[in-house]
């Protein structure tokens, strides 16, 4: 797929610190801290730069911490940063989160977005009204997305009494319901077994050949090998490498070493300095 | 009109918790049953106090219990804040719609049903039993239009608090001056009972807007000169505190964080 060569995303000395405060480790600080608290700052993003055309599909890695979630959010217009700036579609997310919202979707792997107690064709219905969906474009929609995620048979059940993979699906299928141009994934397969994990991965390449531009954050590489066009990586809120899988392996010692290995490397050498 | 699809999904939520429904009515009844022999007992030897009737005051709180679920529905939205930063919210946040529209919409889905499935019920067996008399339709519309404002302004109302939580970082408190607000609401008596000082200061606070002013006008404690002022002020106060409300959650939305994921 050739890439529009206009950039969906661009981000420019992105950045988000958070002020944490200090708890103290014995009890005479903590009384202290409780009188004077005491903060930290962690730069959980800090100054990254990069653009995404429409169509790519980047992976986003980096350990626990790393800053994926926050990367995502500030993407998202869920946050705001605190340095740098972001646009989407060439809006600054947390500015015009209405006309952002239109045109992206976003799927946490942790944290569902069904009704918890109601069937999950109402979730559908709902974002259907929600996103002005037209009526035909609705149900070709729901159509295309039962077929290719087997949610048909789940159609009826409320949504607390489905499995997690079954949810994920239907997530999933909620996140690309009204045809979003840019799709933020955060671990979407987390703690799914091997089969659902394929056809997840499946589903995503083919939204992808669709056009739609994907940003992917996990921890399972195998989901960017496959998905994945472009590579992120990022360690401590900075960006560590930015390019294409090859580029990667052939940076970590030739295009035969496997994603996981070269990655490691990656994090040795950063934390080595 | 897509909020009102918020307002239906809350509603057929309404009926997958039955105990809880059970709960409900037999507390409503309970608070019914305890009024009524209440005020019997407090005017036995008195025909006035402060300057109410038995039959006004009964018919102002009895209405009261009728109303009771339909008003704390909208209070949930206390907990806006502490919703944004476990990050509770995130799905509602990357959506085209307004959050402070869609809670109220919500609100109302869950505030229609506790109206069906409890007020109304307890409602029609309360004239069945002749404990309480409907008013004119005339006054029974003034009414509804003014039960609609109380909603209004005590989802506002909450709705600012629960932003403000979201500065404090903790929702401690917040339930505190809830009751002293519908104390000043007149949730447990009619403001008439009140020290004058304290009359004075509610005439100048919104909190009669969520309670008292439908309650005085279904039980006739409003006189006929005195419905349209008041509905106008409630009217006003409601405005004003939709505006205030949308006002700081768009302050706090500049300065947003979300935990989580
Ligand atoms: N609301 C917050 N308040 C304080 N610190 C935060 C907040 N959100 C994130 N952080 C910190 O920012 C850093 C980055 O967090 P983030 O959630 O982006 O990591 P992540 O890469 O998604 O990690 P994981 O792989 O575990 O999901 C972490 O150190 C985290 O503790
Ligand atoms: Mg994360």
């Amino acid at each position: 797929m050739p890439y529009d060569a206009s950039p969906v995303i661009v981000a420019s000395n992105l950045s988000r610190y958070f002020r944490v405060r200090l708890d103290g480790e014995n009890l005479k600080d903590r009384i202290k801290r409780f009188i004077k608290p005491q903060y930290r700052v962690v730069k959980a993003l800090d100054g990254v730069s990069f653009s995404i055309s429409q169509g790519e599909s980047v992976g986003y890695i980096g350990l626990n911490g790393a800053g994926k979630s926050t990367t995502i959010k500030l993407l998202c217009g869920v946050l705001v940063p605190t340095a740098g700036t972001v646009t989407v579609n060439g809006l600054e997310p947390y500015r015009h989160r209405t006309a952002t919202a239109r045109r992206i979707g976003l799927m946490m792997g942790q944290r569902t977005q069904l009704l918890w107690d109601l069937p999950v064709h109402e979730s559908f219905n709902l974002l259907g009204k929600i996103y002005d969906i037209k009526p035909d474009v609705f149900k070709a929609n729901v159509k295309r997305l039962q077929d290719v995620l087997d949610i048909g048979p789940l159609w009826h059940t409320p949504a607390r009494m489905l499995s997690l993979g079954q949810k994920t699906r239907c997530d999933l299928a909620l996140t690309f319901l009204h045809d979003p141009s840019v799709v933020f994934l955060d671990e979407p397969t987390i703690g799914l077994d091997v089969l659902a994990r394929e056809r997840i991965r499946d589903f995503i390449n083919e939204e992808k050949r669709r056009g739609v531009t994907i940003f992917l954050a996990s921890h399972d590489l195998d989901d960017l090998e496959i998905v994945a066009d472009r590579v992120m990586l990022i360690h401590h809120g900075k960006l560590l490498f930015d390019g294409t899988q090859d580029q990667l392996r052939q940076l970590a010692g030739g295009p035969l070493v496997n994603l996981e290995e070269t990655v490691k490397r990656f994090y040795r050498e950063a934390e080595l300095g | 009109m897509k909020y009102l699809m918020y307002a239906r999904s809350e509603f057929i939520r309404g009926f997958r918790y039955r105990a809880n429904y059970w709960a409900t009515v037999i507390s409503a009844v309970a608070l019914a049953v305890i009024q009524w022999y209440l005020w019997h007992a407090a005017y036995t030897d008195k025909d006035l106090i402060a300057g109410l009737s038995l039959d006004q005051v009964l018919a102002y709180t009895l209405i009261g219990r009728v109303a009771a679920g339909f008003l704390t529905a909208p209070t949930a939205a206390l907990r806006i804040g502490s919703r944004v930063r476990t990050g509770a919210i995130v799905h509602d946040m990357v959506k085209p719609v307004d959050l402070h529209t869609q809670l109220l919409w919500q609100g109302l889905g869950r505030a229609g049903f506790s109206f069906v499935a409890t007020g109304l019920p307890l409602l029609l067996a309360m004239a069945a039993l002749g404990v309480l008399e409907i008013p004119s339709p005339g006054r029974l519309l003034l009414f509804l239009i003014s039960l609609l404002m109380a909603y209004v302004t005590v989802f506002s109302t909450s709705f600012l608090s629960g932003v403000f939580t979201f500065y404090t970082k903790t929702a401690v408190g917040v339930d505190y001056v809830y009751t002293v607000v519908s104390l000043l609401s007149g949730e447990f008596l009619p403001l008439e009972f009140f020290p004058a000082w304290l009359r004075t200061a509610a005439d100048y606070l919104p909190f009669k807007s969520m309670h008292y002013i439908p309650m005085a006008i279904w039980s006739g404690i409003a006189g006929p000169g005195e419905v349209v002022p008041s509905l106008i002020s409630q009217c006003l106060w409601t405005l004003g505190m939709v505006a205030v409300s949308k006002m700081a959650w768009s302050g706090a939305l500049k300065s947003l964080t979300v935990q989580g994921g």
